[in-house]
Order: structure tokens, then C-alpha cells, then sequence
């Protein structure tokens, strides 16, 4: 079950749901580009 | 550039959702261990450290299949998740969302006043298909007289789980898989340990009235929330669909 979709009140509860997760796994996503981009070259 | 972008997104999806599977599990101290592991080997590598760079790479090998022993049940469940999940889900009006949830906090209240044991699961994204096969059929509207019919004691469906999608009792009777907790308290039956084993393996709510301490429950993402009454009952699930 969800309620009727509102776009500002989704995204506001996407930044708001776990931002440290967030955070961390953006920096391990950065890390991981560059480690693959330095093991391609 | 906007492929940089692109690749790091994607990365950042699919890391931060397994990082958000594994903090519900048990294994969320196992996984900080190993990243906090694999942040000193990239930084180990720019710093150019070739012996300590060398150890780290020799372990790698090894600890890959350790990570699939250690991991192995979390796996299977993430698999089984991706693999339930809907591909479009129906979206309940707000009015009407409220009269279902309505209905399911007054039969479990009355339940719940005559010592009748109940396991409601509410469903969500992912799908119980798998555990309404294992049920009987029902597919009516939500209502709190036909819940409390469901589960008093002698009906055909009352020993079992009752699965309700958007606003329908779709099943009866179904079984739900145990918790595979083995530190969980032994003064908690198998209605419970099925409530919280559906919540391992999916996102589903459930509500649980325990007929021998004639409590109300809430378990989601494994965790209980015991004891409540159905002000809390009702503030907690609307918590959870962040309604």
C-alpha cells in the first residue's frame, strides 16, 4: 500500500531516509570508479 | 563527462542498496569490517606502500570466498528479494489508505481483547506471491469482521497467515518461512518467529496478536516492535508507509 505519489514530499523523504548510508556509499562509488578506471589504463 | 556520471551513479545505486540490504542483517558489523578494509587497501595502493599492497593483495584472494561463507544466507535473500519484486505496484488513495488500515486495527483490536491469536502481513513492495500460493484464495475487500471471522479459533483458515495487498485480503491460511534468528527468545511461538522470518526474506509488515499474552506486535525488516496498543499500532505502520 502507498499513498498518492507527491513529488516535493518524495524527494525531500529521499534525502532524508539513511543520508549517511547515502553519503558513504556515494564516497565507495567514487572510490571504486577511480580503482576500475586505474586498473583499465 | 556525463558518462563519469553516469558509471558513478549507477556504482552508487547499486552499492547503497546493497549497504541499506546488509544494515537489516545481522552481518552489518561483518560489512564495516570490510569496508573499512578496503578503504586502506585503495589508500594503501596511492600511497605506493608495495609491501603492505602485496599482503592485502594475497588476502583478497582468500577472503572472496570467505565473504561467500560468511554472507551465504544474506545472499540468498537478496537474490530471492530481486527476483520477487513487483515491476508496477497499485497506489491506494490517502482517504482510502486510512479506511483499510482502518479496518485492520479494529479486528486486531478485538482480537486482541479476546486472546485470539492473529498473523497479518501487509504487503508492500516485494512480492508474497510465493507465500499466497501456499494459502487459500480468498480476494475480498478489506474488512474487520471478515479478518476476525478468518482467525477465530476452529475456522479452517485461523492457523496460518493472512496477506493483504493495497486493499484486498488476498490469502489465508498461508505459511510464512521461520526466522532464522537461532538468539531469539524461546518465549516467543511460531506465529512469531513466522512474522519475523516473512520480514527478513521481504519489506511486508506484519501484525502479530499473541492469544497466550493477548499482545499486539509489529514486525518490519526483522525487527519487533511488541507490546502496542492501537494508537501506537496505527502511528507505526503509517510510520513505515511514511503516510
Amino acid at each position: 500500500m502507498e499513498k498518492r505519489f507527491n513529488l516535493k514530499e518524495k524527494v525531500l523523504s529521499w534525502f532524508l531516509d539513511h543520508p549517511w548510508l547515502k553519503i558513504v556509499s556515494l564516497m565507495l562509488a567514487i572510490l571504486v570508479w577511480f580503482y576500475i578506471s586505474g586498473e583499465l589504463k | 563527462m556525463w558518462k563519469v556520471i553516469l558509471e558513478i551513479t549507477i556504482l552508487w545505486f547499486i552499492i547503497y542498496h546493497i549497504m541499506l540490504f546488509f544494515e537489516t542483517s545481522r552481518a552489518v558489523n561483518v560489512l564495516k569490517g570490510i569496508v573499512i578494509i578496503l578503504v586502506s587497501f585503495f589508500i594503501i595502493q596511492r600511497l605506493g606502500l608495495s609491501r603492505l599492497n602485496w599482503l592485502f593483495t594475497k588476502l583478497f584472494a582468500i577472503s572472496i570466498i570467505a565473504l561467500l561463507v560468511i554472507f551465504q544466507p544474506e545472499i540468498r535473500q537478496g537474490l530471492a528479494r530481486l527476483g520477487q519484486r513487483y515491476p508496477f505496484k497499485l497506489i491506494l488513495k490517502r482517504e482510502h489508505l486510512e479506511s483499510v488500515l482502518k479496518e485492520i486495527i479494529v479486528a486486531v483490536d478485538h482480537l486482541q481483547k479476546k486472546k485470539v491469536g492473529a498473523l497479518i502481513a501487509i504487503s508492500r513492495n516485494d512480492s508474497l506471491k510465493p507465500y499466497i500460493d501456499t494459502g487459500i484464495m480468498i480476494d475480498a475487500f478489506v474488512s474487520s469482521d471478515l479478518i476476525e471471522t478468518i482467525f477465530t479459533t476452529g475456522s479452517p483458515l485461523h492457523d496460518g497467515g493472512l496477506i493483504i495487498q493495497n486493499d484486498r485480503i488476498v490469502a489465508g491460511g498461508c505459511i510464512f518461512p521461520l526466522t532464522e534468528d537461532i538468539n531469539l527468545s524461546r518465549i516467543y511461538g511460531m506465529r512469531h518467529r513466522a512474522g519475523i522470518g516473512l520480514t527478513e526474506s521481504t519489506d511486508a509488515i506484519v501484525i502479530i496478536v499473541s492469544e497466550e499474552r493477548s499482545e499486539i506486535s509489529l514486525v518490519y525488516q526483522g525487527k519487533l516492535f511488541q507490546n502496542l496498543n492501537r494508537e501506537e499500532l496505527l502511528l507505526k505502520i503509517k510510520d513505515i508507509l511514511k503516510v
